[in-house]
């Protein structure tokens, strides 16, 4: 969960709201040594979880609201496991692909039941396809499953989908969450499925007190096992001092917390400590139409100066990885840890001065009479993406460049795109490298265009990357297109699309996780909350 | 609005027989809610105007964190769904629902709207009929005292101290309340309706409710207590209050009976005016304590063009306006025998 939008175009954070929070966090900070936690580490012995949420969902709809709190109530064909390793859900095992992976074959777990008692079958997974494609259901992800063409119950028990191409990635994708098709209703809008969840998953909804809390209660017919943890209570705490506080008081087990805070709470009334790698990525697009940035030369030089090690323990407290693209640690194999840019400003200035951009009179720096100037926009509810920017800055005036910022909303960001940079968040569906880069990287989202502005935001093209792009994605075997994804990772130092800065670590506070076994680490998407952390797998939890 | 709460306490038309004032207070409650009729469309007309004017973005507001990672047919797919009406004809659509007794659909709760409003009217009506009452059980004492006082340094410094207090906005004593009573001293819960999983009960919910009423209260104590206080110094001198000290009645007496009555008039004829704003300063209240009233839902309304939502939060404000400044001059007529309801 990330904050709503702004209500307008706003500058740089409000002062007002600045003191105020600086002098809540004064208070809190100073003055919490009065509350006593009650009993740490038994509260999630009992079988019963109090968390804090970072806000309210707006749906409960799987084909809405993927993975996340969804996976608690829903299953997918493929399943998010320990570590972030794909593994199969309702399937009976990972789905098999005919040699030019057009043809993608399932076979699904028997004896599987709905939440209204109705058995699960071929025809409830045709039925959420067809629907997350269908416009007239408005998901948000129907295009990212463009490339079905059609998907046929070929018996009770097995599905097939067929590709318009061929496409490696489709088992990430399968991560679907399938609900009973008769409760599949209209649109995302108007359908039951928004309040009223009816899946196959290890809880079921038991109460939803709007604008406060949800508890969850565990299935006994659970298909996987009868979870011992069988309730879970998730309360709604947007400000993160109340959360912070709330749950070192005891009144929750745990909380999804700012690297900085939760760093603070590590060992302090029973809590502990908990991060988890993600495939979340923030990065500063270089829009290709700024005449500076049309130069690789230049994008590279950008991307020596930006000390992204200073940032990773100035914003993150140190719970982030340094990356040089979208390619994360998440990606597993397909990432290349030796594609970096080394900190090395003296070097960047020298591949400026070479690209003709000489310091001016003024102290930037300028070619054939233009500045080398622009602006960085960047959210302005996200506090992160404003110190990142500002960072960002900083180590640029640094060099004679010039950078304004702009803490813009969403309706404006998408109209500036192509001439502005902007602070970009990536890493939706990490669980393979095609759905995690392709789309910022190849050409076909190189042409602006308001409606899709996020995907490739530099407007960047090279037809070698595209090349490797569509070769891994059409490629069956798991070595080759390792090597296929590597070698992109070196071309993409040669010719950078952006300044990529770091992968997030989530990071979150927990108490009496001691008292249970089966707590894993997951690698999450850019989503965070209590869905994921320590809990993400609650339902496996057994008592030590 | 002004106009309708313009308080005539000069010289009346004279006294009427009761049942005649009756019959007047009567006329004055249907004129009022007549009037509610063409004020309540003009004002839900203006609310589709203005959000379909304001700079947010329905889909993107849909869309919420999503938003930078849906593809370029998605969104039009979305957009379909809930943008691309024209302000107008959706007003016409929520109209003809209306009158249907259909509220229409919250896009951003995805619920039919009678469903939000039902589960979370009562919470907000709660939290500001309790906080809006500690108010005026604070105020009134206040008042007296520093009216007592005359222009000693009681009464200075509780002005004073007032003044200060009326500069500071409900969410910020909210959040001094919060640290303090809940988070420091643990005196009392942080927030929620009840401790996560307890059952809604009457202990529950009261220890809950205590600190966001304290918060809202803490709001309209200053100008409730200011305004009172000015009226009382005014009453103080009268002939009539004059004429009952000379009689001997004492001065605690002089103030509760012959003062404070009229004191009120004018204070009332604020509180009634002041109701939607006491509603408004909830909302932040309710956010900070996560109080289930209809606060959070409001503010996603008007960031997503929800317009359903919107414009039944107007309708509903409306009538607490209108029903408010009714309520004051109800109140006025049965206090002060010189009010003239036709007048109102």
């Amino acid at each position: 969960m990330t904050p709503s939008p702004a209500p307008g175009r706003v500058r740089p954070a409000g002062a007002a709201r600045a003191v105020v929070t600086g002098a809540v966090v004064a208070l809190v900070v100073t003055g919490c040594a009065g509350a006593s936690p009650d009993d740490p580490g038994t509260g999630g012995a009992a079988g019963t979880l109090a968390l804090a949420e970072t806000g309210e969902y707006d749906t409960l709809h799987p084909l809405e609201h993927p993975l996340g709190i969804t996976s608690k109530l829903y299953d997918g064909l493929v399943a998010v496991g320990p570590d972030g390793v794909l593994e199969p859900g309702l399937a009976t095992a990972m789905p098999v692909p005919d040699a030019d992976l057009t043809s993608w074959t399932v076979t699904l777990r028997d004896g599987v039941t709905f939440s209204d008692g109705s058995t699960f079958d071929a025809a409830d997974v045709v039925a959420a396809y067809e629907a997350v494609r269908d416009p007239a259901v408005g998901s948000w992800m129907a295009a990212d499953y463009s490339m079905i063409r059609s998907v046929t119950a070929v018996d009770a028990a097995t599905v097939r989908f067929d590709l318009a191409y061929p496409y490696a990635g489709l088992p990430a994708r399968l991560t679907l969450g399938i609900p009973a098709q008769e409760a599949l209703g209209g649109s995302v809008l108007d359908s039951p499925l928004a309040t009223e969840p009816d899946g196959t998953g290890p809880y079921v909804l038991a109460e939803w007190r709007r604008g406060e809390s949800m508890t969850l209660t565990a299935r006994d017919d659970w298909w996987g096992g009868t979870p011992e943890v069988r309730t879970i209570h998730l309360a709604f705490v947007p400000d993160e001092n109340t959360r912070a506080q709330r749950v070192r008081a005891g009144e929750f087990d745990g909380a999804q917390l700012s690297p900085l805070v939760a760093a603070g709470l590590d060992g302090v009334d029973g809590l502990e400590l908990v991060t988890n790698p993600s495939g979340d990525f923030r990065a500063i697009s270089l829009p290709v139409t700024l005449p500076f940035f049309a130069d690789p030369a230049v994008r590279v030089a950008l991307n020596l100066a930006t000390n992204r090690g200073a940032m990773i323990d100035g914003l993150l407290a140190g719970h982030g990885v340094a990356v040089s693209g979208p390619f994360t640690p998440a990606q597993g194999a397909s990432h290349d840890p030796s594609a970096v840019f080394a900190y090395d400003p003296g070097a960047a200035a020298a591949m400026l001065d070479d690209a003709g951009w000489t310091v001016g009179d003024d102290g930037v720096r300028e070619k054939d009479g233009v500045r080398f100037a622009f602006t960085v926009m960047y959210f302005a509810e996200d506090t992160l993406r404003r110190d990142l920017a500002q960072a960002f800055a900083s180590d640029l005036s640094g060099l004679g460049i010039e950078v304004a910022l702009e803490g813009v909303d969403r309706p404006y960001a998408v109209t500036a795109m192509d001439r502005k940079a902007f602070v970009l968040g990536g890493g939706d569906m990490p669980y393979d490298p095609d759905t995690q880069v392709y789309r910022q990287l190849h050409s076909d989202f190189a042409v602006f265009d308001e409606a899709d502005a996020y995907s490739n935001p530099s407007g960047y093209a090279d037809p070698e990357v595209d090349r490797l792009l569509d070769g891994a994605r059409r490629e069956a075997d798991p070595a080759t297109r390792v090597a296929l994804y590597r070698e992109l990772q070196g071309r993409l130092v040669e010719n950078p699309p952006m300044v990529t800065v770091f992968a997030l670590e989530h990071t979150y506070v927990a108490r009496g996780l001691t008292a249970w076994d089966g707590v894993e680490h997951v690698t999450e998407p850019h989503e965070h909350g209590v869905a994921w952390g320590p809990w993400f797998d609650v339902q496996r939890w057994t008592r030590r | 609005m002004s106009a309708l709460l313009d308080v005539r306490t000069g010289a009346g038309p004279g006294r009427r027989a009761p049942s005649t004032r009756r019959a007047a207070v009567l006329r004055l409650c249907a004129r009022r809610l007549a009037w509610a009729v063409p004020l309540v469309a003009a004002i839900s007309l203006a609310v589709f105007a203005l959000a379909a004017a304001s700079p947010t973005d329905a889909a993107s507001a849909f869309l919420g964190a999503r938003d930078e990672f849906v593809g370029a047919s998605s969104r039009a797919d979305v957009e379909g769904l809930v943008g691309g009406t024209h302000w107008l004809q959706a007003w016409g659509q929520w109209v003809t629902g209306l009158a249907t007794g259909d509220l229409g659909v919250s896009t951003t709760g995805r619920v039919p709207v009678a469903d939000v409003v039902t589960g979370r009217l009562p919470w907000t009506l709660l939290l500001m009929v309790v906080g809006l009452v500690l108010g005026v059980v604070v105020s009134v004492p206040l008042a007296l005292l520093a009216a007592l006082r005359g222009d000693g340094v009681v009464a200075r410094t509780l002005t004073a101290g007032l003044w200060a207090l009326s500069a500071v906005p409900a969410f910020l004593s909210a959040m001094v309340l919060m640290a303090l009573l809940a988070l420091t001293l643990g005196w009392l819960p942080a927030g929620g309706l009840t401790d996560p999983g307890a059952p809604v009960t009457v202990t529950q919910v009261t220890r809950h409710l205590v600190l966001p009423a304290v918060a809202v209260a803490l709001a309209q104590v200053p100008w409730l207590t200011l305004h009172l206080h000015r009226a009382l110094s005014a009453q103080l001198r009268t002939t009539s209050a004059d004429a009952a000290r000379l009689r001997g009645v004492p001065e605690w007496r002089v103030l509760l009976r012959h003062v404070l009555p009229t004191a009120a008039v004018p204070t009332l004829a604020i509180a009634g005016a002041r109701l939607p704003e006491v509603v408004a300063g909830s909302v932040l209240v309710e956010e900070i304590f996560s109080w289930p009233g209809l606060g959070r839902a409001l503010v996603e309304a008007a960031l997503g063009q929800d317009f359903a939502l919107l414009a039944i939060a107007a309708v509903l404000l409306t009538l607490v306006a209108v029903v408010g400044g009714l309520l004051a001059d109800v109140c006025l007529v049965a206090i002060d025998p010189r009010t003239d309801p036709d007048a109102l």
